[in-house]
């Protein structure tokens, strides 16, 4: 974002979204969404707005180690901006690797201020892994690894928030082999509050949601085992899902584009890892809520689970291949060999068994 | 020589468990394998609901092993001595290490027929501690896949902890692959079971119907 300190941090957020053509009313209508995505009462619009809107709000910087970028897209994304994109704007001002305009030491020095002036007050959303093999060396921003800048920015916020499933669980580059050993947030930092956001990408949705709740009550919202939002993360995408009366029913597509496709029916038997997949993608959707994958006709691929690159692969097979059988080897062909293995291997020893009786002699007792 | 007799071996509730078990895992065999590959067509039927019985009857069936598997772990603490639990681990005792060896003699063309036995042999109880394992390891990861419907509910408060070791596409594989090893189990126990009924002519193929085995009563397996 182009960051003009005397219009920027001067207009307050109401101000600064008028001049966007937002109106206070649709600045309203987007906190009564953003309750809605929390499962909050209505009446706690008014006080996340409060909240956003007050002068003492804590700044937030956006740190990207080993990643594709595809966090900050989401946030950035192709249509017109949102509300809920001009108050992360608004909000992460102070640094943004990817879209801020300064560089080189003039951004590290507005990160370092920062952190030195609002030391344990910041708010830290961090994207990519961070590789730890090395002492780290495989990703360095400014002459540093990720690992060091992390253990100092994530270290001295008051939260982070990992977006993307890169920063929450390692992703992508912690598939196997994992050469740079990359690993997720929360496997480096701790002893400060962290909460995921996996996907690829998050959804922004979600990451307003939590900052707005994070400066509303001061606290992250409530996770689940994996440090995941419930609000977002807490039911199965399949249990959502439009096309799950076709999956009970027992209609599935078969082949891209055959009939059952064209009528939108489950693609359970094309892959779908819904299942699996716990997110909020049926609910809140993407690009300002036009659609989401299964909606445009392909399967989930179970991007927002631990483990998403190696267990939820291949993309277009319902369970992953058998670990140490190298690549292509289903389940199905090892346990088939194995049944076939089993009724073989019997019928040789029984056929070997009775002659071996039949030679030491009839009957004994 | 031994003294040959029909002793009473299988109470009436290990019978029952038995065949319990034995109709839960057929019946979550055949619709755990439709539930992994739907192979009916139901598309020119819109009332089929064929996915949604055979889940249903999939988790009706999953409470009947679980029931099974707890009823078999009571009956082996309160059961007689050949349903006891100390038989699963015939490794534990003198009698069971001498009968291993002698069993894996006789699976191994050294010795044409085993000593007789009356309960499982040592290495039968070795098949049958895994396969119960197995069927521990089905009915959890089981439930726990189950409990995803709702992980605000009581069914994940009790399963969810197997989250913790496993994510869930290795939890799926690995429930989906026990399946072949249930089938596999299926079809050497039916052969050995045939084979001692052969070799041993001790009756074990009626025994699990009528509770009967022939033996040598002072028989300590
Ligand atoms: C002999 C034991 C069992 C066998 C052979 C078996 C087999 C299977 C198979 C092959 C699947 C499909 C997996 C996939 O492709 O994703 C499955 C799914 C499942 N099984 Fe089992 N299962 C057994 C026991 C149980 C038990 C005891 C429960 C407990 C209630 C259970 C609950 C489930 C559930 C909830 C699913 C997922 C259904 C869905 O995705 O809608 N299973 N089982
Ligand atoms: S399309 Fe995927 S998520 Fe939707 S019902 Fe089918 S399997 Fe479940």
């Amino acid at each position: 974002m182009s960051k003009d300190e005397s219009v920027w941090t001067e207009a307050s957020l109401e101000e600064y979204l008028e001049s966007r053509g937002v109106s206070r009313r649709g600045f309203l209508g987007f906190m009564t969404t953003v309750a809605a995505t929390l499962a909050l009462p209505v009446s706690f619009a008014e006080k996340a707005a409060a909240a956003v809107t007050a002068d003492n709000r804590p700044p937030v910087v956006w740190m990207e180690y080993q990643d594709c970028a595809g966090d900050s897209e989401s946030l950035l994304r192709a249509s017109r901006p949102s509300v809920g994109d001009l108050i992360l704007n608004y909000l992460s001002v102070d640094y943004h690797e990817t879209i801020m305009a300064a560089a080189g030491h003039q951004a590290e020095e507005a990160l370092e201020n920062t952190l030195t002036k609002y030391k344990g007050k910041y708010i830290a959303v961090v994207e990519g892994s961070i590789p730890v093999n090395k002492d780290g060396i495989y990703c360095m921003v400014g002459g540093r690894t990720a690992l060091s800048s992390a253990k100092e920015v994530c270290g001295n916020a008051a939260a982070v928030i990992a977006v993307g499933t890169c920063a929450a669980f390692g992703g992508i580059a912690a598939g196997e082999p994992n050469p740079t050993g990359a690993k997720g947030v929360m496997d480096v930092i701790k002893g400060v509050p962290i909460i995921n956001l996996p996907g690829c990408p998050m959804n922004v949705v979600n990451l307003t949601a939590t900052i707005v709740h994070f400066l509303t009550f001061g606290t992250l919202p409530p996770t689940d085992r994996y440090k995941r939002p419930l609000f977002a993360y807490g039911k199965r995408i399949h249990d959502n899902c439009e096309r799950r009366a076709h999956f009970d029913q027992g209609q599935y597509v078969e082949a891209w584009g055959d009939s059952g496709h064209r009528q939108g029916w489950c693609l359970y038997k094309m892959g779908c890892k819904g299942p699996s997949t716990f997110h909020n993608c049926p609910t809140v959707r993407w690009n300002d809520g036009i659609s989401w994958p299964v909606q445009a006709g392909h399967g989930c691929v179970g991007c927002s689970e631990p483990g998403f690159w190696d267990t939820m692969g291949p993309f277009y097979d319902r369970l992953p291949d058998v670990p140490g059988f190298g690549a292509d080897v289903t389940a199905t062909k090892v346990g088939l060999g194995l049944t076939a293995a089993a009724a073989v291997g019997v019928a040789v020893h029984g056929v070997a068994k009775t002659m071996q009786l039949k030679a030491s002699g009839g009957d004994k007792e | 020589m031994q003294k040959i007799k029909a002793i009473k071996v299988w109470e009436f509730p290990i019978r029952v468990i038995h065949w319990t078990n034995f109709v839960s895992v057929v019946g979550l065999s055949i619709t755990g394998a439709y539930i992994h590959f739907p192979f009916l067509s139901t598309a020119n039927n819109p009332d089929a609901f064929v996915m949604g019985y055979a889940r249903a009857i999939h988790l009706s069936l999953g409470w009947l092993l679980m029931l099974g598997v707890i009823g078999r772990v009571l009956w082996g603490v309160i059961g007689n001595r050949f349903a006891r639990l100390r038989n699963f681990l015939p490794f534990t005792y003198p009698e069971g290490r001498e009968n291993l060896v002698d069993v894996v003699k006789y699976y191994t063309f050294a010795s044409p027929r085993p000593k007789a036995t009356l309960g499982h042999n040592a290495m039968a109880s070795l098949a049958y501690l895994s396969i119960g394992l197995i069927m521990v390891f089905q009915v959890v990861s089981g439930f726990a896949l189950y409990s995803q419907a709702d992980p605000a509910g009581t069914a994940y408060s009790l399963f969810g902890w197997v989250f913790g070791f496993m994510n869930n596409g290795y939890l799926r594989l690995a429930h989906y692959f026990s399946m072949f090893i249930f089938a596999s189990f299926f079809i050497t126990h039916i052969y050995a079971m045939w084979m001692s009924d052969v070799a041993e002519r001790n009756g074990s193929g009626g025994s699990m119907f009528n509770g009967y085995k022939y033996g040598d009563p002072d028989s300590k397996i």
